[in-house]
């Protein structure tokens, strides 16, 4: 803007000092000052135009730059972070476990089990049907703070942030009692399903959050070895 | 006489077509060429010859379909409105017939943006 005034004020001076002019030398001089006058003020507007849609183009970017990423870390079928969210999640939970900057997290693995004669005997839009409720159970079953996520096919994953072992085990006890007694709805109906689940908290020996999932892995396995419709805590010696 | 320009599109560059019987100047598609600035020197230069060309008074026209411009492309085409403009102050018969589909809204408000500043005639088409 102070250049603005600088150049126009000059500009001004000029025409001032040819208007005191006389002779056909001087109307040319003042006809060419004129276009060029007309021209700066043009290409100055222009400049301004430019930087303006520039601008708009830019923002418009961002935002777009913002939902390509919410979808890529979404499942869209549960509408639940995905497995590539899940990750970064992670491995921002255990950094600041790391740094101390938390107080550590439990992580759930969790199975709906007979997941594969759900979808044999009922057909894939059923399985979709349980997956969407059973995504929407497990969210109204935890903490606002803790990350539910799509792990894999009918697995899911639950990050409990700073959460202590005995308040995961509570909440996913309360999970399991919930899914038990309260069958899942579905267009043909209410279907009763069961899930097994592996439970463990991060331990500062965990070597990056690989190592705390493979335990919680390790302890779904053994759940479901176990009979399934169960949760087992990694550190159980049934896990052995 | 002014030669004929024709360039294939792509996906990042628009069909150009500069026709020096009808003296219609087209252009189609999305640009955002990686040298906005190359791209557009042989169409102004054409733009430029047709303009300063003697004796020929005929009208000339600026057709554009374009659905996206990056800002290069954007200052290439506010050059062309200009140098345009500066021949219907000059008594020239130029006009510009900007085509746009309506549901793409942000093309409709660049060329209204573009072309409110210019005293030439023009047409934004949005059916």
């Amino acid at each position: 803007m102070a250049d603005q005034n600088r150049t126009d004020s000059r500009i001004n001076a000029l025409i001032a000092r040819l208007d005191g002019l006389d002779g056909a030398d001087a109307d040319d001089l003042r006809a060419e000052i004129d276009w060029l006058i007309g021209r700066y003020r043009r290409l100055d507007r222009n400049l301004n135009k430019i930087s303006r849609m520039s601008d708009r183009l830019q923002a418009e970017i961002m935002q777009l730059n913002d939902k390509l990423r919410a979808a890529s870390i979404t499942d869209p079928l549960t509408g639940l972070m995905n497995r590539r969210g899940a990750h970064d999640a992670l491995q921002m939970e255990t950094k600041a476990a790391q740094a101390g900057d938390s107080k550590g997290f439990c992580l759930a693995l969790i199975d709906i089990d007979f997941f594969k004669a759900v979808n044999d005997t009922h057909g894939h839009d059923v399985g979709d049907e349980v997956l969407v409720n059973f995504s929407a159970r497990l969210l109204g079953s935890m903490r606002e703070t803790d990350l539910i996520a799509r792990w894999g096919g009918e697995e899911f994953l639950i990050l409990m942030r700073e959460a202590s072992l005995a308040d995961a085990m509570a909440l996913l006890e309360g999970f399991h009692e919930a899914l038990r007694s309260r069958p899942v709805k579905t267009a043909i109906g209410p279907l009763t399903v069961t899930a097994s689940s592996g439970l463990c908290q991060y331990h500062s020996n965990d070597h990056g959050y690989d190592s705390t999932v493979y335990r919680a892995d390790h302890a779904l396995y053994a759940a479901k070895e176990a009979g399934r419709d169960q949760w087992l805590l990694a550190d159980d010696p049934k896990c052995d | 006489m002014v030669e004929h320009i024709k360039i294939m599109g792509t996906r990042s560059s628009p069909t150009v077509e500069c026709n020096p019987e009808t003296l219609v100047l087209h252009l189609a598609g999305e640009s955002y060429p990686e040298n906005t600035f190359d791209f557009y020197k042989p169409i102004a230069a054409w733009l430029e010859a047709v303009l300063e060309q003697d004796g020929d008074d005929r009208p000339v026209t600026l057709n554009v379909e374009l659905a996206y411009l990056n800002t290069g492309s954007i200052k290439s085409m506010m050059d062309m409105l200009d140098r345009l403009d500066e021949a219907h102050e000059d008594g020239r018969v130029v006009k510009v017939i900007w085509l746009c589909d309506p549901d793409n809204e942000r093309i409709i408000e660049l060329a209204e943006e573009l072309l409110e500043d210019v005293s030439l005639p023009y047409q934004i088409i949005t059916d």
